[in-house]
């Protein structure tokens, strides 16, 4: 997930329909990332603004010209960024890593950041969740500037980059024309919380997750009902019905389990958009097997191996976690155990319809579902090969909100 | 044939509308004559427009303006666009009403900016611009003796005349700002602001080498300083408590009436009667006003930056980089220390007297806690809570229920001064509406919260 402000401004300057860079002021971004021992902090800072804070000329800024000039960026940082817990308890700080960013956009042009990794330590026993920012990169010379201050993560109060939680901002106090020290109160959270919320974030994910939903509901369409004559026929009875139901719904459970455990702990780079079309096609292809049997009696594992898909996309949600494996176990294992938890709501409530198998009038019911998840599931493949959305799957995305 | 007897019509309508209006009494920007073509305005539009363009008055109301495209931004009131052309005609008569008279400020310059916003539409701004793209509001009824503000505004203009007991009480903030510098029309070129950035920049060509390095402030602009909210935090009523820059009252006479024409370019854009009464309190207070710039004192290049400070007046120019357009374009604002909005959302509350004359200064709360801000309300999981305490103090926050239970308290024993925030966890409880307390040494605040 690329970082929020540019999607804000890439989002906002889809309102303008032509080319036009979006007006507001680029902004930095102060991601706080809260750990057991540790807090670490993201700094995200826009190179035309840090230009003009630093008087030197970052036209060219790359990766060699970050390490000639290490020392000089990150002496610059840590005198204007300071933590304390108490006037007396300064916390250690020692900046990790400086890295490059350019983000090309068609209609912001180039967007150019250097990203600081920044690794704060308190010197007594301090509460990590309550401290105090001194913080005025860019702001002490650029007046104008602001810095957006967000939770990035921490496990603890179960927030995940994927959902960063703002906390505020800091900008120059026009009054006193200072930038103003910044109080950070969290909450103690809980491991227990921090699991509760995996949970309900899993729930949640898989709640919108209008594509997974539609690909169960195609595949447990023909759950109830046999073949004959290589054509799909009528009820095969509740024995049956019952045992293909829970066959193909236990096969998906354990394959998106599966890849959602191994994708979470080994993500891999530039997979999503494959992955996302591939979930498409996944529908597709079980929604032509609802109309016609292409692969009878192989549901399952045809299921399973579907599940394998889909779960790497869940995994995606728990991407750039930066914590270690026992805390990152505990995480897949909330986060699944919500996708499992909605997902057998959803069967549930599904169930009434299946039974509906009984009757004729199932097999218009079956062939119209199954028509309608193939034109979606050509509308969300045609969107994510182009990267652009169209008014079909506009319409889809825009059901969950 | 058809088309004559329709361009005919329609002039016959324009000149009806004209004489009717013609009978509105009162002398040019007062409160009567601008009740009376309000009332006419209203008398051409359907109730749902009238709803649209006229608000009951709030604070809130007053401050919905910006420097962005309405698109980025919405605006309040009703857009020009969707008026036909009788109805237009008389809008632009308000607006014309409560603007002065002068050549390049005031309704002409008010004119010039949406002729400007016209140019960027059909130069690569498409649909988010154009001059149909500016909305006029009545923030309260207008009436004689009633408070209510005139709002007219858009892309790089925003006009807030206010007014109350029978007489403006406020013509600031007044907003605006150009891109392209210069732009073709017809037949004509125009340069709007371009008066005003001279000015600003003829405050400092006569100045010594010691006062210039008075005048320029270390600090880099991008952008004004007390612009619009947007989607960051209000800049009003934030005036700087200390003045930064060359004291006028240092300067030649001939100096100082540099600095009032550049004072002028502003206050003459509202009507010429309250804009006369406003100039000469500014005069008044020019010795203890103080000017100063960034970058360059020419105001040419990205970045550059120049203020006029005073008892009273607060002005701000800044030079950006192009957006629609490459190059530079300009953003500037003139406010009051005491008359932005009338005085709604200050310590003193809003003005009885018209502008010009003497203000009272309300006597100042002693407030521990400033700017409680609870985000997002409603909240589904976790409230943000931010406020600023202007000295140390403990402070309890406390969450009560519709029954007055107190369903969440948190006490910190010594927070410092400062802004603080705190991030509360409501999963817990159940939806509905609750009491968020904040409880200082001294004061004690209260907002309402949704949990859904």
């Amino acid at each position: 997930m690329k970082n929020c402000k540019y999607l804000f401004a890439f989002v906002v300057s889809l309102f303008c329909l032509n080319n036009l860079v979006a007006h507001p002021m680029p902004n930095s971004l102060v991601l706080l990332n809260i750990y057991d021992e540790k807090v670490k902090i993201e700094l995200q800072l826009p190179v035309q603004e840090f230009e003009l804070a630093c008087g030197k000329n970052l036209q060219n800024i790359n990766q060699q010209y970050i390490k000639d000039n290490q020392s000089d960026l990150v002496n610059y940082i840590l005198l204007h960024t300071k933590i304390y817990s108490n006037q007396n308890d300064y916390w250690a700080l020692s900046v990790s890593n400086i890295r490059y960013d350019s983000l090309q956009s068609e209609l912001n042009g180039v967007y150019k950041e250097l990203i600081f990794e920044i690794t704060c330590l308190p010197r007594t026993k301090a509460n990590l969740r309550q401290f105090t920012l001194q913080y005025d990169a860019i702001i002490h010379q650029v007046v104008t500037h602001f810095a957006i201050i967000k939770v990035n993560q921490d496990f603890n109060n179960g927030i995940v980059p994927s959902e960063p939680a703002e906390i505020g901002t800091i900008q120059l106090d026009i009054e006193s024309n200072t930038v103003k020290p910044f109080s950070i109160n969290l909450d103690e959270g809980s491991r227990w919380h921090g699991f509760t919320k995996m949970i309900s974030l899993g729930m949640h994910h898989i709640k919108v997750g209008i594509d997974h939903l539609m690909f169960l509901l195609v595949i447990l369409l023909i759950a109830p009902i046999i073949v004959s004559d290589g054509q799909w026929s009528g009820f095969g009875g509740i024995k049956y019905a019952s045992v293909r139901v829970i066959k193909i719904v236990t096969a998906f459970t354990i394959g998106h389990s599966l890849t959602l455990l191994l994708i979470s702990l080994f993500p891999i780079p530039n997979f999503s958009q494959s992955i996302e079309i591939a979930i498409a096609i996944t529908i597709l292809i079980s929604a032509i097997h609802a109309i016609i049997p292409i692969f009878p009696d192989k549901e399952t594992v045809i299921t399973f191996i579907f599940g394998l898909i889909h779960g790497s996309a869940f995994a995606s949600t728990l991407f750039n976690l930066n914590i270690g494996i026992s805390l990152k176990l505990l995480t897949v294992l909330g986060f699944n155990l919500g996708i499992e938890l909605m997902q057998i709501i959803f069967i549930l409530s599904f169930l009434p319809i299946i039974f509906l198998s009984k009757f004729s009038i199932y097999k218009y019911v079956r062939i119209i579902g199954a028509i309608l998840a193939i034109i979606a599931s050509l509308a969300w493949i045609l969107e994510r090969l182009l990267n652009h959305e169209n008014v079909i799957s506009s319409f889809l995305n825009h059901l969950v909100q | 044939m058809n088309k004559i007897r329709k361009t005919l019509g329609l002039v016959l309508l324009l000149i009806l509308v004209q004489q009717k209006l013609a009978a509105c009494p009162g002398t040019n920007g007062s409160v009567a004559k601008i009740v009376c073509l309000a009332d006419s305005l209203k008398a051409t539009l359907t109730t749902d427009q009238i709803a649209t363009l006229e608000l009951p008055y709030s604070y809130a109301n007053s401050q919905v303006w910006s420097n962005l495209p309405v698109t980025m931004q919405a605006r309040i009131g009703i857009k020009l666009g969707t008026l036909s052309a009788s109805q237009l005609a008389i809008a632009k008569l308000i607006v014309k009403e409560i603007s002065g008279t002068t050549p390049n400020e005031g309704y002409d310059e008010a004119e010039q900016l949406l002729l400007a916003d016209a140019y960027l539409s059909a130069n690569g701004g498409g649909t988010a611009y154009g001059n149909g793209q500016y909305y006029l509001c009545f923030n309260g009824t207008p009436s004689l003796l009633g408070l209510f503000s005139v709002k007219f505004g858009g892309h790089h203009l925003q006009v807030e005349n206010t007014y109350n007991n029978g007489v403006m009480v406020g013509g600031t903030p007044h907003f605006e700002a150009i891109e392209p510098l210069t732009f073709t029309s017809g037949t004509n070129t125009y340069s709007t602001i371009t008066q005003e950035k001279n000015a600003l920049a003829a405050m400092f060509t006569t100045l010594s080498t010691a006062e210039l390095a008075s005048a320029k402030l270390s600090a880099t602009f991008t952008d004004i300083l007390m612009g619009a909210k947007n989607s960051g935090t209000s800049k009003d009523w934030t005036f700087p408590a200390t003045k930064q820059g060359l004291k006028v009252g240092t300067l030649t006479s001939v100096q100082k009436n540099l600095v009032l024409d550049a004072i002028k370019t502003y206050v003459m854009d509202i009507d010429d009667d309250n804009a006369a009464a406003i100039i000469k309190q500014y005069t008044q207070e020019l010795d203890e006003t103080y000017i100063s710039f960034s970058g360059n004192s020419t105001l040419e290049t990205k970045n550059d930056y120049a203020r006029i400070d005073g008892p009273g007046v607060w002005i701000e120019f800044t030079v950006q980089g192009g957006i629609v357009i490459s190059g530079v374009h300009y953003h500037s604002i003139w406010r009051d220390h005491t008359r932005d909005y009338g005085g709604a959302g200050s310590t003193a509350g809003v003005q009885k007297t018209a502008v010009g004359s003497n203000n009272s200064t309300g006597i100042k709360e002693i407030n521990t806690v400033k700017n409680l801000k609870c985000y997002p309300n409603p909240s589904v999981e976790h409230l943000n809570v931010q406020f600023s305490l202007n000295h140390s103090s403990s402070v309890r926050v406390t969450l009560f229920d519709i029954l007055g239970k107190a369903v969440l308290n948190k006490e910190y024993q010594e927070m410092e001064m400062g802004d603080q925030t705190m991030l509360i966890d409501l999963s817990n409880l159940e939806g509905g509406s609750y009491q968020l307390v904040v409880e200082t040494d001294k004061n004690k605040y209260t907002t309402k919260i949704i949990k859904q």
